[in-house]
C-alpha cells in the first residue's frame, strides 16, 4: 500500500486523504480504519495530517449582520420583481388574485408538509455517513465520565483526554487516550475495542480496565479489573511485545529503557482513583507530587533541594490538599507554604 | 412587506405573509434541495429557491468577497448583481455543475469589474491587487501526539502566515471551502487544475521550509 511511506505532509496533499477528512463516507472510513489497523505506527502521521487539513481557516472572514443580511435579500427580491413585472405584467397580476385563495390552503398544508419533511430529513441525515471526531478532556483538578456511542463508559482522571469518533465503524471501536482512564467496555464480539496510547495499544472485546499513559510519565500501565485484555506495542514504538491480561494483572511499560513487565496486582489500589481515592504505597515522592499536581491542579516549586526518591505510603478519601500535604510533612517529607495554586517546597 | 430568507422565522413570516410563495419558501427552507431541484427552481424564478440559495451561500460569499476589498458596500453590490443575474440569466443555468463555485467565481468577477469601474477617475488600477486571504491555523483537538508533533503544529501556525497570497487563496479554497481543483481554477481564473496543484504544493512546501528555518534558528540561537 502506497500510504505506508507517506509523511503527514504528503498525506495532507493527497486527494483521497483530504476527501476522507473533509467528506468522509463509509468506504473511505473503512479504508483508513483498516490502514491504521495494519500500520498503527502511522497513527501519529495520520493525526497530524488531519490537524493540518482541518486547522486551516480564514483569519479574517467578515459576516453580514442581521440587518444587512435581510436588507440585501429584500433588495435582490425587489429587483427581481421589478424586472419580472416589466417582462410579464399579466402573469404578475394573475398571481396576486390566485394568491388570495392559495394562502388559505397553504396554511392548512404547511403543518403536514413540515411534519413530512421532518421525518424525511431525519432519515436523510442518517444516510449521510459523516463521522465527527470528538475530544473529551478532563482538566487538571477534575474528573469526568463520558459514554461512547456503543454504550461503553470512560472515566477520565485529571489532566487526561480521549479522542474518538462520534460513531464507531462496523469492524473496530478505536479511541485515543492521553493520560489516565478507566474503561467499562460494552461487550461486542464482532467489534473489538482498542485504546491507542503513547507506545501501547490495548484491545478488548468487553471488559473493565485502567490505562495510564501520561505524556510526562515514562511508565505506561494497563491494568484489568474484569474480563480479558490484549496489550501490544503501538504508535512508532520500537519495542515489540504482546501480553494477555486477566483480572488483577497489570502490564507496565518503561519507555525509557524499553522494559516491559507483567505482574499480579495485590489489591485494587490502581483503580482507587475512580472512587475519588488517592492512594500511595511506597511510592517515590517525585511521583506523588506529580499526581498531586494533576489531582488538585496545583504546581510545586522547589525552594531548596529535597530528597524526592524517598518513598511514602498513604491513603486519602477525597481529602483536601492540605490534609495530604500535612500527612507528608508529618512523615518528614518536606515543609511547604501554599500561595494560591503554587506551593513552595522547603527542606 | 417583510421578506426574510431565514428558515427559523416560521411564525413571523407566516403571520405577515400575503403571497403563497413566501409560505412555501419557509417550508422549503427546512429541507435540503438537490442541485437539480435548485437549478430547476431558479429556472422557474421560484423565490423560495432563491431564498434557499441566498441563505446557504451569502455569508460565505460575503466573507470571500471581503478578501479583495475593504469596501463592504462594493461587496454587497456585487453579491446583489450576481443573485439578480441568477434570475435574469435563467436559460443558461443548466450548464452549471457546481453552484457554489459558480457563485464564488461570479462574485469575484463582479468585484473586480466594480473595483475597476470605480478606479476610472484615479487613472490607476493598483487597488485591484489587494488580496487578504490570510490564514489562521487553529489546532482543534490537542490530540495524542508526542511533543515533537505538538511542537510541529505550533510552528505551522506561525509559518502559514508567511506564504504568498495566491497560494493562501488556493489553500483556503481547497482545505476550508472544500472546492476541488477544477473549481478553484475557475474561481481564481487559472488555466487548469494543474496550476492549482502547483500553487497548493508550493504553499505547503514554503510552510515546511519556513519550519526548517525556524528549527535552525533555534539551534543557532542555542549555541
Amino acid at each position: 500500500m502506497k500510504y505506508k511511506d507517506f509523511s503527514s505532509w504528503e498525506l495532507a496533499e493527497d486527494h483521497y486523504f483530504v476527501n476522507w477528512v473533509l467528506r468522509p463516507n463509509k468506504h473511505s472510513d473503512k479504508f483508513w480504519e483498516q490502514f491504521l489497523a495494519d500500520h498503527p505506527e502511522k497513527s501519529g502521521e495520520v493525526l497530524l495530517a488531519r490537524e493540518i487539513v482541518t486547522g486551516i481557516q480564514y483569519s479574517n472572514s467578515p459576516k453580514l449582520n442581521d440587518t444587512d443580511y435581510n436588507d440585501l435579500f429584500e433588495r435582490i427580491i425587489s429587483t427581481k420583481r421589478s424586472r419580472e413585472s416589466s417582462y410579464a405584467p399579466f402573469l404578475q397580476k394573475n398571481r396576486y388574485r390566485w394568491a388570495k385563495y392559495a394562502a388559505a390552503v397553504v396554511v392548512l398544508t404547511l403543518l403536514g408538509v413540515f411534519l413530512f419533511q421532518r421525518s424525511w430529513l431525519d432519515s436523510y441525515q442518517s444516510q449521510e455517513e459523516i463521522v465527527r471526531i470528538l475530544t473529551k478532556e478532563s482538566p487538571m483538578g477534575s474528573k469526568l465520565t463520558t459514554v461512547l456511542s456503543d454504550g461503553s463508559r470512560v472515566k477520565l482522571n485529571a489532566g487526561s483526554k480521549i479522542v474518538y469518533p462520534e460513531e464507531f465503524s462496523d469492524t473496530l471501536r478505536r479511541v485515543y487516550l492521553t493520560g489516565e482512564a478507566y474503561f467499562e467496555v460494552e461487550s461486542d464480539p464482532r467489534r473489538p475495542f482498542r485504546v491507542e496510547s503513547n507506545k501501547v495499544g490495548t484491545e478488548v472485546l468487553g471488559t473493565s480496565f485502567n490505562v495510564r499513559a501520561y505524556p510526562d510519565d515514562h511508565k505506561i500501565s494497563v491494568a484489568v479489573a474484569e474480563g480479558k485484555v490484549r496489550v501490544t506495542n503501538a504508535g512508532g514504538s520500537t519495542m515489540k511485545f504482546e501480553h494477555t491480561l486477566l483480572p488483577y494483572q497489570e502490564s507496565e511499560v518503561n519507555i525509557l529503557n524499553g522494559q516491559v513487565i507483567k505482574r499480579e496486582l495485590r489489591d485494587d489500589m490502581i483503580f482507587a482513583w475512580t472512587n475519588w481515592k488517592l492512594v500511595f504505597r511506597e511510592e517515590p515522592l517525585f511521583s506523588i507530587l506529580k499526581k498531586l499536581e494533576r489531582w488538585y491542579n496545583v504546581e510545586f516549586e522547589f525552594k531548596e533541594k529535597i530528597e524526592t526518591l524517598d518513598t511514602y505510603t498513604g491513603s486519602f478519601d477525597n481529602d483536601p490538599l492540605n490534609v495530604v500535604l500535612e500527612a507528608l510533612k508529618s512523615q518528614g517529607a518536606f515543609n511547604y507554604e501554599i500561595q494560591g495554586w503554587k506551593i513552595q517546597i522547603t527542606n | 412587506m417583510q421578506v426574510t430568507p431565514n428558515s427559523l422565522n416560521y411564525g413571523k413570516s407566516g403571520s405577515e405573509q400575503s403571497f403563497n410563495s413566501e409560505s412555501k419558501k419557509s417550508a422549503l427552507l427546512s429541507k435540503s434541495l438537490s442541485h437539480q431541484e435548485i437549478i430547476q427552481g431558479l429556472e422557474h424564478g421560484n423565490e423560495s429557491v432563491l431564498g434557499y440559495v441566498y441563505h446557504k451561500y451569502v455569508q460565505d460569499l460575503f466573507g470571500f468577497g471581503s478578501q479583495f476589498t475593504r469596501d463592504t458596500e462594493l461587496v454587497k453590490d456585487s453579491i446583489h448583481e450576481v443573485f439578480v443575474s441568477l434570475i435574469t440569466k435563467r436559460q443558461s443555468l443548466g450548464k452549471i455543475r457546481s453552484l457554489k463555485s459558480y457563485l464564488f467565481a461570479s462574485v469575484y468577477h463582479r468585484i473586480i469589474y466594480n473595483i475597476k469601474k470605480n478606479n476610472v477617475f484615479k487613472a490607476e488600477k493598483q487597488t485591484v491587487g489587494y488580496l487578504d486571504f490570510n490564514i489562521e491555523f487553529s489546532v482543534q483537538s490537542r490530540l495524542i501526539m508526542d511533543e515533537s508533533k505538538q511542537e510541529m503544529l505550533k510552528k505551522i501556525t506561525s509559518a502559514i502566515k508567511k506564504i504568498r497570497p495566491k497560494q493562501r487563496q488556493a489553500i483556503l479554497h481547497y482545505y476550508y471551502d472544500g472546492f476541488i481543483h477544477e473549481e478553484i481554477a475557475s474561481i481564481m481564473g487559472l488555466k487548469n487544475a494543474h496550476s492549482v496543484t502547483k500553487l497548493i504544493s508550493r504553499g505547503l512546501q514554503a510552510i515546511r521550509e519556513s519550519i526548517i528555518a525556524m528549527v535552525w534558528l533555534a539551534v543557532l540561537g542555542g549555541l
